[in-house]
């Protein structure tokens, strides 16, 4: 048990919502030993976002929260009253991580701004992740994953040319980037404090994550003078590639056609009269024509299906992908299956419910979710008494005087 | 002067035209990436766009920066020669991340861990390495179908729309980052490295949202029809473009009370209606009232005024930014986000996005820039 890498790590996460969360959510299922600081006071708002074990609302029943909080600690403590404050100082003293996304500000009126804490452990790592970063005329701007897709661009690039932007349905940029980045910069710093002895403050704002992903349209503005465009499915370099009507209610296929060759084993496969045109054998014709083109592979698809045709074109080395939903996936993908990406893990209130294994698995043995998310307030007792070698009685007190609440 | 966050860490990257933004965000942070390219070049060298429109090995724009901050040799991997000299350097590595390189066949993983117990070896494909799919070959587009964010994108009942910019692709290379990075520090720590298998549907699947637990505890599928925008929410023309506003269905009342309070404080005539008990957003008229009501004053206003009017307000507000906006943006440009490219060549100098996370002791730095082909074939390394 004590091989993961991680292990050994104290993370105290005052994180809530969405991409916080689950950036220590990725080091709690890596090993690391994630104590998340709440409040019966003011709830995550994570806890009461759908859906709900039996669609039924409760603080402990939110899949949404469950996810996000997989293998992590639950500790109640009301800050606004200086003994929690206290406690928690006590607690950071010997962590080796606290982090937060709140707006800047917040953690330094809860009594736990880097440069409090810096006093009480020296070598602390302190990763603030607000929407705008700790610095500059809008640092103190509201953010979500959605008003983030917006500001960094990524949503209004998103979409068919001539319709409004749609981006990708979801807070894209909680899911992935800010989680991922903020993952990977607390490791970073954690092996510069394993070599050095040195902590340090990480600032990340949360569009920055978002922005280094997408450097193209702002080169090509700067080198070209181009102002990028929605293009729908498009790509340059592949022709056609879009998304196609398949048999069935709401069922579409992806296919991408990087290459000539691949062109000619879609049309044998579609055997479609139209699509033969010998202009259409070279890239760029296809390019010129793709809205004719798209228009007829619709047409010759929409009877197949989805799966089959997949199948068919993956053999002749084309890519191509069925538009799965979450049930394909949660049910049916057998390369989930076989990768064993879903977990279900056991949960008081839940009872087994389903988690994402990480997409990236070890050899040596599994790595991700080693246990249920907390109940609110879990380990309050075992945390204090362990931790901080309270008494039952001590913690008793403390949460009847409403301070570990 | 303290040592970089990485320093120390040797990786070899057998990338194309995926698996850069790993070694990236292990460059930019002090690890010595080096590109291990084929004779005829990295992929990515080929991938559109190019500085003047003009392809050639320097010129790609995806190329200089991805590439940015990592040397490069070029290595045949087809020779058995090649292959000797790359195993040689992959037993004085810590790590090594493959994936869609031409020659991605010809490397034994196996082998390099066996001479090498400490080295960390990270393999990204579209499904993973085993298993029904395999086999299967993706891009961008067909792994984000088959990971599930694709559905949920889009206008109902018509063909799914993809994320801009092969997003799909780029969250394989961070969750890559991630594990390898946790390896290394094992490794570091233990001698003992680690074989990771990173699987690019996977990578999608972990993005989708609560759409997985919907469908688990209530049996609901997500797609695009299952959540329309609150009223209040959404996309919303104004004076130099559109912005995002968040008002409605986000911390249920206290955005909305806000947004009521903002719009009162403008004196917009029949704002008391938001604010007042008789509201009720789920009425069908309540979208027609609304718009009504904000958009003849949204469309008085540009993307900042109402962005700085959402700060003022605690209402969450952005401008749909265009391109040309980021590089304009005041709070990026405050942060010094865009940083020019280093070096010469047709992409030299051109603004680029900076660090993603600020270091209080050991920042991101962008020190030099792609490897020029020129450089890697004659010189065989050409950065530090």
């Amino acid at each position: 048990m004590n091989d993961l890498p991680l292990s050994g790590v104290r993370i105290i996460d005052f994180c809530w919502i969405g991409a916080g969360s689950y950036t220590t959510k990725l080091l709690a299922d890596l090993g690391a030993d994630v104590i998340k600081v709440e409040s019966s006071r003011s709830l995550d708002s994570l806890r009461l976002a759908a859906p709900y074990k039996d669609g039924i609302r409760g603080i402990n029943r939110s899949g949404y929260f469950a996810d996000r909080n997989s293998s992590k600690r639950s500790v109640t403590v009301n800050m606004k009253d200086p003994r929690g404050v206290e406690l928690v100082h006590q607690l950071i003293a010997d962590a080796d991580v606290v982090a937060n996304n709140f707006r800047p500000g917040t953690m330094e009126k809860l009594g736990v701004g880097y440069e409090a804490l810096q006093k009480i452990n020296p070598d602390l790592i302190y990763i603030g992740m607000s929407m705008n970063g700790d610095e500059g005329p809008d640092r103190t701007m509201l953010g979500y994953g959605i008003t983030i897709a917006a500001i960094t661009s990524f949503l209004g690039l998103g979409g068919y040319p001539d319709r409004e932007p749609t981006g990708t349905g979801t807070f894209y940029p909680d899911h992935v980037p800010n989680p991922t980045h903020a993952a990977f910069a607390i490791m970073a710093a954690l092996r510069h404090k394993w070599r050095t002895g040195e902590g340090q403050k990480i600032d990340m704002a949360q569009t920055e994550p978002m922005l280094a992903l997408m450097p193209v349209s702002v080169m090509d503005y700067q080198l070209n003078g181009r102002e990028t465009k929605r293009q729908g499915n498009r790509l340059e370099g592949c022709a056609p590639r879009g998304v196609y009507p398949t048999a069935g209610d709401d069922r579409w296929i992806a296919i991408s056609i990087a290459s000539d060759v691949q062109w000619r084993a879609l049309t044998d496969l579609l055997q479609d009269d139209r699509l033969a045109r010998p202009e259409w054998q070279q890239m760029v014709a296809r390019a010129e024509s793709a809205d004719e083109i798209d228009r007829l592979i619709a047409e010759a698809t929409g009877d197949r299906d989805g799966y089959a045709l997949m199948e068919a074109l993956q053999r002749r080395g084309v890519a191509a992908g069925v538009v799965q939903n979450a049930a394909d996936l949660v049910d049916r993908d057998p390369q989930l299956r076989h990768r064993g990406h879903w977990r279900y893990l056991p949960h008081a209130e839940m009872g087994d419910s389903l988690y994402n294994g990480p997409p990236f698995q070890f050899a040596s043995g599994s790595v991700g979710p080693r246990f249920a998310a907390p109940l609110l307030g879990e380990h309050t007792y075992q945390v204090f008494q362990e931790e901080l070698g309270k008494s039952a009685d001590e913690v008793d007190l403390l949460v009847k005087e409403g301070v570990l609440v | 002067m303290m040592p970089a966050a990485l320093e120390g860490i040797r990786v070899l990257e057998l990338s194309g035209l995926y698996g850069a933004y790993a070694g990236k965000l292990f460059a930019d942070l002090g690890a010595a990436v080096t590109l291990v390219e084929p004779p005829e070049g990295s992929p990515m060298r080929a991938k559109p766009p190019f500085a003047g429109d003009r392809p050639g090995p320097d010129s790609s724009m995806p190329f200089a920066y991805f590439a940015a901050n990592k040397g490069s040799v070029v290595v045949n991997l087809r020779s058995a020669a090649g292959l000797a000299g790359f195993e040689e350097l992959a037993a004085n590595a810590h790590l090594v991340l493959l994936s869609d390189h031409p020659d991605a066949a010809a490397v034994n993983l196996e082998k390099l861990r066996a001479a090498n117990p400490a080295l960390v070896c990270v393999r990204i494909t579209p499904y993973g390495v085993d298993g029904p799919y395999a086999g299967y070959v993706g891009d961008d587009l067909t792994l984000m179908a088959m990971g599930g964010l694709l559905t949920m994108a889009g206008f109902p009942g018509e063909a799914p729309v993809v994320a801009y910019g092969e997003q799909g692709l780029l969250a394989a290379d961070q969750f890559a980052a991630v594990g390898a990075l946790a390896a290394v520090m094992r490794a570091e720590r233990t001698g003992v490295g680690e074989l990771i298998d990173v699987s690019i549907q996977e990578s999608i699947v972990m993005a989708l949202e609560n759409a997985a637990q919907t469908y688990q505890l209530e049996g609901r599928v997500r797609n695009r029809s299952a959540a329309p925008a609150r009223v209040g929410s959404g996309i919303f023309p104004c004076k130099d473009g559109e912005i995002y506003l968040l008002a409605g269905g986000v911390g249920e009342t206290a955005m909305w009370g806000n947004f009521s309070d903002w719009l009162l404080s403008e004196k917009v005539a029949g704002a008391e209606i938001f604010g007042s008990p008789e509201w009720d957003d789920t009425k069908p008229e309540a979208r027609t009232i609304f718009e009504r009501l904000f958009l003849p004053y949204a469309v008085g206003k540009t993307k900042e005024e109402l962005y700085a009017k959402g700060k003022e307000w605690r209402v969450p507000v952005a401008p749909m930014s265009t391109p040309s906006d980021l590089l304009r943006n005041a709070q990026l440009t405050y942060r010094g986000f865009f940083v020019p490219l280093p070096g010469e060549g047709p992409t030299a100098s051109v603004r680029v996005p900076g660090a993603p996370y600020k270091f209080s002791a050991t920042p991101w730095e962008l020190k030099c820039p792609a490897p020029s082909f020129a450089g890697s074939v004659h010189g065989k390394e050409t950065a530090a």
